[in-house]
């Protein structure tokens, strides 16, 4: 720093001692030409990294990532992989038959639903082990490892996450900023419709909407998509309010009034003046989002209109203990049901504590 | 070999790069070392109990309500120590107007928040140095040592503040009754709530309010900015003080509500039989108010003395070009007087004259440690080599008339 | 060889303008009124309002600085803002260059907007704090296409420096500097687009002393410079007699009175200016003036006084005051003041 203040120093020597009275050749210096460029957002990173609990979020996010996307190439154990005494299920799936066959009571010929599981040799489930070396956090009632699901369900939860968010913001953004710096009756129209989104109940909706779905025919594993496309259909209308709001304060701003009077175009007023200033409040608004999506995915998987039964999701883990075997789940083995909660209180956790530090990062102090 | 050249020109670039941040080695130092001083600080100001004789003192001279002896007023922050106040000596005498003048960033305010001991915690801190006050019961306590606890008795009743902004001094969800009074129980317990409303409404009625009864359960928000500083000058005056600051009491106004503020204030100096210290920016108001001027420049005095001797007869450079910067009326030069450059960053402060990069009439001496304070008569005094030169040689000269008489 | 660009441009300017209007004259405005709907009752239908600006007129000859001064609230912002057209603009007509800007097509408009600029009091919010230097004053160039893209950046440099920044700020951002250079900043902002006029809402209200001294001498200069004509609006009375060669002051949305620095400054007519005049602190101790102290505070502009606006605060208010409210009229060539002390007819 002092070198910073000798070398403004130098800079002046020269001109300085004759004449005091120019102004024009004396321009204000209190930075050397050689100092480096810092923009804004490089001052916020600066100021996030120096948050010790925004730090703690990032790194536990990574780890999240690491565990859920490198982990399953690394694993010995697949996500619907049964762990048994057998030589080798081809699936578990069970398929299907319908046939045709005559009633003995009725004499009347009636559809009768066959299910078979494809199973070359009669096998013993490890069902409910223990954590051992094999399965680091034992295996669960149908003998698939704890282990290996948890990062798969990560996989659904962390990937769904951002999609939903990514288009949530796209969507909000794109009507907030229409509301708010239009005004007027697109305004009243946009916000009307958000009021009418804020007090839908969401759960019931989804409820009603995944019994909707199954109706349709629409294959369970694909449900929780269009579940979570409802998410964001109803989701977006917190992020306009949002920008609509701040549009509104930075239009008054007058570094708009200058645009406005240099005759700058509507479409660069949007894109260059109005928006990069309401993405601070948008990037924290969405990474506080982030925990929100993840808990209604976790949420509509435990009650079982999220992914459906083999496949993993974090919920539908805690959910084992809500079945016929639950009571016994919930006492005797935690090793099933906690880790998943665990994972995604973490989770939920990391996205606020990164979203805060984003926030004391963005502080408006800035301006100074 | 050109491509060394470059390749050397380029790392010498990047460590000249490097040397004007600090590294984050640097930052952590500060961190670390900066929240050691202040705990030590902190631990100072919240003990509880203290005997009162620890914090009382002697004043120099029983005719001044505020003695600021050296005070070091710092803000500890990641980037280093900013001296905001850095060695900062003079008195407020008895039933007198002291202005404070200087521009933003020059430790005006923070001189004032320092006395009532209000400066922004736990990075704001006074460092050393002593703020001998007066009470009104004779006692003299040094501020600067006194615990927060004990403060808070002098704090409002012995000296109170005026802010700038009018429209955020006051509470937006109170009637202004309601602060009005709030004051006085705090201060005066055991006063009825009949007995509080007639001397609020009498505050109200003395800066000048027409309708005191109407104002009094009226809220903030249906008084016009003028009148919100009536109220906030009735607030500082309910409790008698001994001294009013001011802190740019009149900037957020209009020309002609501040000739009014400024009438009231003089006004009421006479009545409080007080003292005000009138802190601002504005030397057309300090001109007409005070008696004594403390002109300041980067957490330092440059000059003091009485409001004549500062506007007639200036003698530090950077006086005389703030003078003459601002266009006065009735003034026609062909070109307006400008001091080149801004004040000089807070952080590591260079150890020569702080003006000295900015200054007109610098000279070889300048380029030596930061001139001594030199007094030019018994209330005038100056930091500047420039005016120690001119002493000298006026010395010499009386020298020579003497041996010359002889 | 981008030195002399400036000036070839302002050249070109005055060879356009030898058309319609009397040559002198760059700004005519009649009769303006900018009303703000204030309440409206259950039909949508506006039933009170704001008279921020109330029937004034004004003409600028060009080269010259107009003062506009009153205390807050008067409409002198909103003055500013309306010839931009910033505000609609309610009645009236305001003359530039022969086109009327309350009537011409928003394309035109665009077209016009680089002629007039305004630089504003809050160096702080008047930068976009996610741009850099060099963009924030080139944006408006490159949209109106000014200078050819391959010149751009030696012309925005060169209007850098002539507002006395160094080049290196051009890739710097705002954040990084004080509330003095931001204002040279903007300045460099309107200057960039070739402008005729400028109007200055309190350019330097919000800077320090010396700072302030820097800003007004950078712009007396521009203006030399440039041949600029300013529209300068302060509510600091020595700011504004230092740097225009016309005053008008306002009172409430309305002027009351007009005319050169000299006639307001030195043949004071009507008693708000004079307790204007007098209210301003002189920095000088040994003066003590005989101060007019205006009793009171300005009325709400949305409810006026009837009569003459000033009579609640005027010390030598009539009984004609407060019914027939004064007409402008010329006293001596130049010189307009509404006030009922001198004869109406």
């Amino acid at each position: 720093m002092s070198t910073l203040v000798n070398e403004a120093k130098d800079l002046k020597n020269l001109p300085n001692n004759q004449d005091a009275n120019t102004p024009q050749s004396e321009p204000e210096m209190s930075l050397s030409d050689s100092a480096k460029v810092i923009s804004p957002g490089q001052m916020v990173l600066r100021r996030f990294f120096r948050s010790k609990l925004s730090l703690v979020g990032l790194i536990t996010l990574f780890a999240m990532f690491a565990f859920s996307f490198i982990g399953p190439l690394v694993s010995p154990w697949g996500e619907v992989q049964i762990t048994g005494d057998y030589k080798w299920v081809t699936s578990i799936l069970p398929h299907q038959i319908v046939v045709e066959e005559l009633n003995e009571e009725t004499g009347l010929m009636e559809e009768v639903t066959y299910v078979f599981y494809e199973v070359s040799e009669p096998y013993k489930v490890y069902a409910k082990t223990p954590p051992s070396w094999e399965h680091l956090l034992g295996t669960d009632q149908y003998g698939y490892d704890v282990l290996t699901r948890l990062m798969y369900g990560g996989r659904v939860s962390l990937l769904l996450g951002f999609l939903v968010i990514f288009a949530e913001v796209i969507i909000g953004m794109f009507f907030g900023s229409l509301s708010g710096y239009f005004g007027g009756w697109v305004d009243q129209v946009i916000m009307r419709v958000v009021d009418i989104f804020n007090c839908l109940p969401g759960l019931p909706i989804l409820m009603l909407a995944a019994a909707l779905i199954d109706g349709w025919g629409v294959p369970a594993r694909q449900r929780i998509y269009y579940l979570l496309g409802i998410l964001t259909f109803f989701g977006w209308s917190g992020i306009a309010r949002l920008v609509r709001g701040q549009v509104l304060g930075i239009r008054e701003l007058e570094y708009m009034v200058a645009a406005e009077a240099t005759g700058l175009s509507t479409k660069r007023k949007i894109f260059k003046h109005i928006i990069p200033n309401v993405m601070p409040q948008i990037i924290v608004q969405a990474t506080l989002g982030l925990g929100g999506v993840i808990l209604s995915e976790s949420t509509l998987s435990y009650l079982g209109i999220g992914v459906p039964f083999p496949y993993a999701a974090w919920g539908t883990m805690i959910s084992s203990t809500s079945g016929a075997e639950g009571r016994d789940i919930l006492q005797n083995y935690p090793n099933i049901w906690v880790p998943a909660g665990v994972c995604i209180v973490m989770a939920v956790l990391a996205f606020n504590f990164i979203g805060d530090g984003l926030r004391d990062a963005f502080d408006p102090k800035m301006r100074r | 070999m050109k491509l060394f050249d470059n390749l050397q020109k380029k790392i010498d670039k990047k460590k000249s790069i490097q040397k004007h941040y600090i590294s984050k080695e640097q930052i952590k130092q500060t961190a670390k070392e900066n929240s050691r001083i202040i705990k030590e600080l902190e631990k100072q100001n919240n003990r509880k109990n203290v005997p009162e004789e620890e914090y009382l003192t002697k004043m120099r001279d029983s005719n001044n309500v505020v003695e600021f002896d050296d005070l070091h007023a710092y803000f500890f922050t990641d980037a280093g120590i900013v001296k905001a106040v850095d060695g900062v000596s003079f008195d407020i005498p008895k039933k007198s107007i002291v202005g404070v003048v200087g521009e933003s960033g020059c430790g005006k305010s923070v001189t004032s928040l320092a006395l009532m001991k209000l400066m922004q915690k736990p990075q704001g801190q006074i460092f050393s140095g002593e703020i001998r006050y007066n009470a009104k019961d004779g006692k003299a306590y040094n501020i600067s040592k006194v615990p927060r606890e004990d403060m808070n008795k002098i704090r409002g009743k012995e000296m109170s503040m005026i802010f700038q902004e009018p429209m955020t001094s006051l509470n937006p969800v109170f009637r202004i009754g309601d602060q009005l009074d709030e004051i006085l129980f705090l201060h005066f317990p055991g006063i009825t709530p009949e007995e509080a409303k007639e001397k609020s409404i009498t505050m109200l009625k003395t800066v000048g309010m027409a309708m005191p009864e109407s104002v009094y359960s009226r809220y903030p928000h249906e008084l016009s900015g003028g009148m919100r500083q009536r109220v906030m000058i009735a607030m500082a005056l309910s409790c008698d003080p001994n001294l009013i600051i001011a802190d740019e009491p009149t900037t957020a106004l209009d020309v002609t509500i501040q000739a009014q503020i400024l009438d009231l204030l003089r006004s009421i100096k006479n009545d409080i039989n007080g003292s005000i210290m009138l802190i601002t920016h504005d030397l057309g108001v300090i001109a007409e108010m005070a008696d004594y001027v403390v002109v300041m420049y980067a957490g330092r005095i440059i000059e003091k003395g009485t409001a004549r001797e500062i506007y007639k007869n200036p003698q530090h450079p950077y006086t005389v070009g703030l003078q003459k910067s601002i266009p006065a009326l009735n003034l026609n030069d062909e070109k307006l007087y400008t001091i080149p450059g801004t004040v000089p960053n807070p952080i590591n402060m260079p150890n020569y004259c702080y003006f000295r990069d900015r200054c007109n009439k610098r000279f070889g001496k300048c380029d030596g440690e930061y001139p001594a304070t030199i007094q030019i008569s018994p209330t005038h005094s100056v930091a500047c080599y420039l005016a120690e030169e001119i002493a000298a040689e006026l010395a010499k000269s009386k020298d020579g008339e003497k041996n010359a008489k002889k | 060889m981008p030195k002399n660009k400036l000036n070839q441009v302002t050249n070109t300017v005055d060879q356009d303008n030898l058309a319609p209007v009397e040559k002198d004259d760059i700004l005519i405005v009649k009769n303006v009124k900018k009303y703000f709907p204030l309440g409206s009752n259950w039909f949508k239908k506006t039933t009170s309002f704001v008279k921020a600006v109330d029937d004034v007129s004004f003409t600028i000859k060009r080269g010259n600085t107009l003062g506009v001064v009153g205390e807050s609230g008067c409409g002198k912002t909103t003055l500013g803002r309306t010839i931009l057209r910033l505000h609609s603009i309610t009645d009236g007509s305001i003359e530039y260059d022969g086109n009327d800007i309350r009537t011409i097509s928003k394309r035109e408009m665009t077209k016009l907007r680089p002629k007039i600029q305004i630089i504003f009091q809050d160096p702080y919010s008047s930068l976009s704090p996610r741009m850099t230097i060099g963009e924030i004053i080139g944006e408006a160039v490159r949209e109106h296409k000014l200078v050819p893209l391959t010149e751009h950046r030696d012309y925005i440099l060169d209007v850098m420096k002539s507002c006395g920044l160094p080049p290196y700020y051009y890739s710097r951002y705002p954040h990084e500097f004080s509330g003095g250079q931001r204002q040279r900043i903007c300045i460099a902002r309107a200057l960039a687009l070739k402008p005729d006029l400028i109007v200055c809402d309190e350019p330097v209200s919000a800077l320090d002393v010396s700072i302030q001294a820097q800003i007004i001498n950078l712009l007396v200069d521009l203006q030399k410079k440039f041949g600029l004509t300013y529209i300068f609006i302060s509510h600091d009375l020595s700011v504004v007699e230092y740097i225009s060669t016309e005053i008008m002051v306002m009172y409430l949305g309305s002027v009351v009175e007009q005319g050169t620095k000299e006639q307001i400054f030195r043949k004071t007519m009507h008693p708000y200016s004079k307790a204007l005049l007098s209210a301003v602190p002189v920095p000088d101790p040994d003066v003590k003036k005989n101060r007019i102290i205006l009793t009171g505070d300005i009325p709400s502009p949305a409810n006026p006084p009837k009569g003459c606006k000033f009579h609640t605060r005027c010390s030598e208010c009539m009984e004609i005051c407060k019914s027939v409210v004064p007409k402008l009229k010329e006293y001596e060539k130049g010189h307009f003041v509404a006030c009922h002390l001198y004869p109406q007819d």
